[in-house]
């Protein structure tokens, strides 16, 4: 285990903003917020035995853990609260090489989008980032549905040969 | 009428193909995204910011957060309506 894991201190500190950020994206409460990045790290900390630094980053595997506890969070809400938890997040299965693998996808996906056109950048950072609808963005960006449509899969098309070349 | 039927199967075969693809690919990019949120990359968060900015007056998502009572609300995924 590297001597970098076993600081939990310097965990805490290089850590604990990411995991707010994260976490603040997903929820508007700063109370809860707080106490589940409260929870990642007792997690973390119970967890550090575990970890190992072959198969995954600290960061991925910290992130892995925040977006767990954000799940639990989701799965016990109280039923008047509880919406369907988001596909991307609930489906994502922990496999530790998806660390790594996301790190260097994150780069071939800016490269990727660098090279679309900037209306079909716009499309899929406004639908895949914001997480809006086509009818939504359609409106933000003041064009035709059926327009916006075709631009969003032109461009999940050239991504996908984009990043499938890579993959 | 043989043919015909091999060719419609052919494109049944392809469309399916393409679909799971397309599927994928979206998946893919929103893992990328999320984890975007946590370890964020600065060339796509340049990207980001650049689409934000031309659309920050009618982006009301961020707003959504709050409900009338200013209780905690949650970033779903709006309902798909591509698919």
């Amino acid at each position: 285990m590297a001597e970098y894991v076993v600081d939990k201190e310097r965990i805490y500190i290089d850590y604990h903003p990411k995991v707010m950020a994260y976490i603040n994206s997903r929820i508007n409460n700063t109370y809860e917020a707080e106490d589940l990045a409260q929870n990642v790290f007792l997690k973390v900390y119970s967890k550090l035995d575990d970890f190992d630094s072959t198969k995954s980053s600290i960061s991925t595997w910290i992130y892995n853990i925040t977006k767990n506890t954000l799940i639990d969070y989701f799965r016990t809400r109280p039923r008047d609260l509880h919406e369907e938890i988001p596909e991307y997040i609930a489906d994502t299965e922990d496999t530790p090489e998806e660390g790594c693998i996301l790190e260097e996808q994150q780069q071939m996906l800016a490269a990727a989008l660098s090279e679309l056109s900037t209306v079909e950048r716009d499309v899929i950072i406004l639908r895949y980032y914001k997480n809006n609808n086509l009818t939504k963005i359609s409106e933000m960006m003041a064009l035709p549905y059926g327009q916006v449509k075709r631009i969003h899969a032109k461009a999940l098309s050239k991504l996908n040969k984009e990043l499938g070349e890579n993959r | 009428m043989f043919l015909l039927r091999i060719k419609n199967q052919r494109r049944k075969h392809e469309d399916a193909a393409n679909l799971k693809e397309t599927c994928n690919m979206n998946s893919t990019v929103r893992r990328i995204f999320d984890f975007q949120r946590f370890s964020p990359n600065a060339e796509l968060e340049a990207l980001i910011k650049e689409t934000e900015g031309r659309y920050a007056a009618l982006d009301d998502s961020d707003l959504e957060l709050v409900n009338a009572a200013g209780e905690v609300e949650t970033i779903f995924d709006k309902k798909d309506d591509e698919q």
